[in-house]
């Protein structure tokens, strides 16, 4: 009896310490997480499964023109963790909340208002999402940051960059005072990385953003690319480091065209778009293990669609006539096709055939002296 | 014993000015809240506008808030959408003006350098009858005033609009 009760109590201290092991509790989270903040709360792992296979009517576009896909297609695109709505309806959902909030306490202080469309905005639920996909986006880059072999980044660069990445931290309100300094946010669809005039690094999420991310892969992709920022170019620039790798990186950003080189460029400063082709190329970097990771628990439609909604809001405005903003953020159609769509690993992901040995990803292993692929 | 200010008539003046002061910052504070609005005077104008267009990475954000006699609107759109409009109230678009009027001195007579790369742009444009006068900041660099004026901006819209 005695001996039953003490395998017992081993199998419960091995549970509870295999449970709170950081890492592994993360990824059981997240995608528990996942599944229960669906709208397909009701199912069941097995049941995606098990549902019947619909046919791949975005195959053949995902691999060709995966851009086609994503932006010329109305309306929402749903895949098991959620949606992405547009910008615009995010921002009137938010205002229209802090429109009843005034309304109804026209005696409040703005103080008071403020707090409480945070509490009804940033409600426990999303920030908990977003505080978790956070930290898998953190966890995940730090793996990637690993996996690059010695040739291209030294142990001490590898170093460097992990605490970078660990540094910046996830601002979210509550209180509505956290953001008492950039007031406006609160109703804005805009997700940014600053580095404060202390040196504190810092993710802070727009209002509107919070309230309309549904899905996941929307929310690791947006989180990816802010927190790459931390470990960009120009950010190592301004702490006066230099990673070689990077600089043959760069290199292979302008021989594909995907960083525009243009006379009046400013390295790091105007017309530069440096820092932003770098976040989204290791945006991309995170995406595919997203997808790696569902591969195997969502059939083909579904992951196709996860593809689209991770990039779906990097789409041009709807209104044609609106200006587009090229000089800091390259174009969408290289942003969504040439740096996300047409990721070796993605396309892999999405079943496509495998593209010419002529064609050039940049990756830090081919921009290597010594490498074959690259064609620098 | 006798207790004396050296510098009585001095302090005096010092003292009556920190009261005067503190009263117009109370009376700041209290008509940051709506409902502790005081009377404005009325307007010197009959028509005015303050309109703002600014960039937040990719996004185009245009505000324009605009009176002429006693009535006043407002919108604000994004990428060209209009996210609400309306008309709103007369005081409280006053106070607005003001406020931008204040942010625009700010910045032309900052001592602060432009910043050689601005990422979050903004324009600022008032026009109280034919005078226009146009100033451009950089949102990063003004320590939240920007920001401030356009919340102050939402609100005006969203207190008014019924």
């Amino acid at each position: 009896m005695k001996q039953i009760w003490k395998l017992v109590f081993l199998f419960l201290f091995s549970l509870i310490i295999l449970m709170s092991s950081r890492p592994f509790w993360k990824q059981f989270k997240t995608f528990a997480e996942v599944q229960s903040e669906s709208h397909l709360e009701s199912r069941t792992l097995s049941s995606f499964s098990q549902s019947p296979a619909q046919p791949l009517t975005h195959s053949i576009e995902a691999c060709d023109d995966f851009y086609k896909l994503v932006c010329h297609k109305k309306g929402e695109i749903s895949d098991p963790t959620g949606s992405v709505r547009s910008d615009v309806e995010g921002e009137r959902a938010v205002l229209q909340i802090y429109r009843d909030i005034i309304q109804k306490h026209r005696d409040w202080e703005m103080e008071k208002v403020d707090q409480t469309l945070v509490e009804q905005v940033y409600t426990k639920k999303q920030k908990s999402r977003i505080e978790s996909a956070y930290h898998w986006v953190q966890h995940t880059l730090e793996k990637w940051i690993d996996r690059q072999s010695d040739r291209v980044l030294t142990p001490q660069e590898k170093h460097l960059l992990k605490s970078r990445i660990r540094k910046t931290k996830l601002q979210l309100p509550s209180p509505s005072s956290m953001y008492t300094d950039e007031p406006d946010l609160l109703t804005k669809n805009e997700a940014y990385y600053e580095r404060t005039q202390d040196g504190e690094l810092r993710l802070r999420i727009g209002g509107a953003y919070v309230y309309i991310a549904k899905s996941w892969f929307n929310i690791v992709g947006t989180l990816a690319h802010e927190l790459a920022h931390a470990i960009d170019p120009c950010e190592l620039k301004a702490a006066q480091l230099t990673i070689p790798a990077y600089q043959r990186l760069t290199a292979c950003f302008f021989k594909t065209g995907w960083l525009a080189l243009r006379k009046d460029r400013i390295e790091c400063g105007a017309n530069d778009q440096l820092s932003e082709i770098f976040s989204d190329w290791v945006a991309a970097e995170v995406l595919a293990e997203a997808l790696k990771l569902y591969g195997t628990e969502f059939h083909g439609q579904q992951l196709i669609n996860a593809a689209r909604n991770s990039v779906r809001d990097l789409c041009d405005p709807e209104d044609e006539s609106t200006e587009l903003d090229l000089e800091f953020h390259p174009s969408s159609h290289i942003r969504i096709q040439k740096v996300f769509g047409e990721h070796p690993r993605v396309q892999g992901i999405l079943g496509c055939s495998p593209k010419a040995e002529t064609f050039t990803y940049c990756t830090f292993e081919n921009t290597l002296p010594s490498s074959t692929g690259a064609n620098l | 014993m006798k207790f004396t200010f050296p510098f009585g008539p001095l302090f005096l003046t010092g003292a009556l000015f920190l009261c005067a002061c503190s009263t117009t910052r109370m009376k700041e504070t209290e008509t940051s809240s709506p409902s502790k609005e005081s009377a404005l005077p009325s307007p010197s104008v009959n028509e005015s506008s303050v309109e703002i267009d600014y960039l937040l990475g990719r996004d185009h954000y245009h505000y324009l808030a605009k009176q002429k006699d006693l009535t006043a609107t407002a919108l604000t759109t994004l990428d060209g959408q209009i996210l609400v409009d309306g008309p709103v109230d007369y005081a409280q678009y006053q106070h607005f003006l003001r406020s931008a009027i204040a942010l625009l001195n700010g910045i032309r007579h900052s001592s602060t350098p432009p910043e050689s790369m601005c990422r979050s742009p903004f324009k600022i444009t008032i026009r109280m009858e034919k005078k226009t006068e146009t100033t451009h900041g950089c949102r990063s660099s003004d320590k939240g005033a920007f920001s401030k004026l356009i919340k102050e901006g939402e609100f005006l819209l969203l207190y008014s609009k019924n």
